[in-house]
């Protein structure tokens, strides 16, 4: 606790201003070494003052020798042009906790940034908020880049898988359905010729609709012969029994 | 046998016809004059070929939107197109492109079947790359003067009720 202003010498009991001499006289015969010394003893140097030799800063009262407010557990009014720092253990004196929880809680306000430390001083902050860290945006702003990422991975994916279907689809579908009826002959592998043969077309169509069947996922190749894959025996298969068609007759 | 091959054909194609599709028609406004009247073309067409389809404008299904008075027009688009199984998009006037540029990054963006104007092709252009990743389709003026385009949508779209018929989604 520091004192910092000179008007407060006035103040002081005779007692105490004694005993700041005296210090300060022992001071001037032993050298400022151990004047420091004599300054920072526990002896209780209430009250101490600036003056004379002693410079600007002197040890203070403890809390419990200033003045107790009436009906209050806060220790007294200072005057106003005193500046005191009020200690954890203060605190702690004044709520019944121990200094240590009042260190940890106070410790805890700071990080929450609920209180603000400067050197001696603590500012409450108001509201009771934390302040907008710049982690924080950090964070939001990638959160928000990322699942724009994804927004766009997943956008990508769709439209990656209608592209194959609409493939698929094309192929079967148009050409007198030309796709439909070559997946229904692909149970077993088979060159384009072949299948050209099978169902009265052109090896040119038959090549080209196995091309669009092949990007549908629905035909595999192996050694120039084709086969259809799971892919495309299911869709043989759904195209049977919803129509009741044969396609190997069509 | 090219009786039964005729007569399974027929069937085929009439399960298609017969499928329930809901097509949305983009392109440009009453005010357009020609281009509107294409879109109305295209609208009849696709009616008369699917017989159970619904084919709407967007300005026409506004009702169709829950609290359209507090959404934009983008949103109240974007719930369209969530309920519509494809849209065909005539990329005739700014207002669909302004449509198609909305929805470009869009996960619906694979519902649209954009026509532009063939004299845009091969465009390095902003407006082509983001076109890109889209359902893109050119035609010639000669194309769009005759039925031949109103016919490739129709090709199209059998394509869209072939998957709805087997349950492919999306397309």
């Amino acid at each position: 606790m520091y004192v910092r202003n000179k008007q407060m010498l006035a103040a002081e009991s005779h007692r105490n201003l004694k005993r700041v001499r005296q210090i300060d006289r022992q001071g001037e015969e032993l050298g400022p070494l151990r004047r420091q010394a004599l300054l920072q003893s526990p002896t209780r140097v209430s009250s101490g003052f600036v003056g004379g030799t002693l410079g600007s800063l002197a040890p203070t009262t403890s809390s419990s020798e200033l003045p107790a407010v009436p009906g209050s557990r806060f220790v007294g009014a200072l005057p106003r042009d005193i500046e005191r720092r009020v200690t954890h253990q203060d605190i702690a004196s004044m709520v019944g906790a121990s200094r240590e929880m009042v260190s940890r809680i106070m410790r805890d306000l700071e990080v929450g940034g609920y209180l603000e430390s400067r050197g001696d001083e603590v500012r409450r902050r108001l509201p009771g908020k934390p302040p907008r860290s710049p982690l924080i945006d950090l964070y939001e702003r990638r959160q928000s880049e990322l699942r724009e990422r994804l927004r766009s991975l997943e956008s990508a994916r769709i439209t990656s898988a209608a592209a194959t279907n609409r493939a698929l689809l094309g192929a079967m579908v148009d050409e007198s359905w030309l796709g439909a009826r070559l997946l229904s002959r692909l149970a077993e592998p088979r060159t384009a010729s072949d299948l050209a043969t099978l169902v009265g077309e052109g090896v040119d169509p038959v090549a080209v609709a196995l091309a669009r069947l092949h990007r549908g996922g629905a035909v595999d190749a192996e050694n120039g012969r084709f086969l259809r894959t799971e892919r495309g025996t299911e869709m043989v298969t759904r195209l049977q029994r919803t129509t009741g068609v044969d396609l190997a007759a069509a | 046998m090219p009786g039964a091959f005729a007569k399974n054909q027929q069937k085929l194609e009439k399960r298609l016809r017969e499928q329930e599709l809901a097509v949305l028609v983009w392109g440009s406004g009453r005010a357009s004059g020609e281009h509107y009247e294409k879109r109305q073309k295209i609208r009849k067409a696709l009616e008369e070929h699917f017989s159970k389809s619904e084919v709407r404008f967007s300005e026409d299904l506004t009702h169709l939107v829950p609290s359209a008075g507090d959404v934009g027009i983008g949103q109240q688009e974007e719930y369209q197109l969530a309920l519509s199984d494809t849209c065909v998009v005539l990329d005739t006037s700014a207002g669909p492109a302004a449509e198609i540029a909305y929805f470009a990054r869009n996960p619906l963006k694979h519902k649209l079947i954009v026509f532009t104007h063939d004299r845009h092709k091969g465009s390095e252009s902003f407006p082509a790359q983001l076109r890109e990743g889209l359902e893109h389709h050119f035609y010639s003026d000669a194309e769009y003067a005759s039925c031949s385009l109103v016919e490739r949508i129709c090709d199209r779209m059998r394509h869209v009720a072939l998957g709805k018929l087997l349950g492919v989604s999306p397309v």
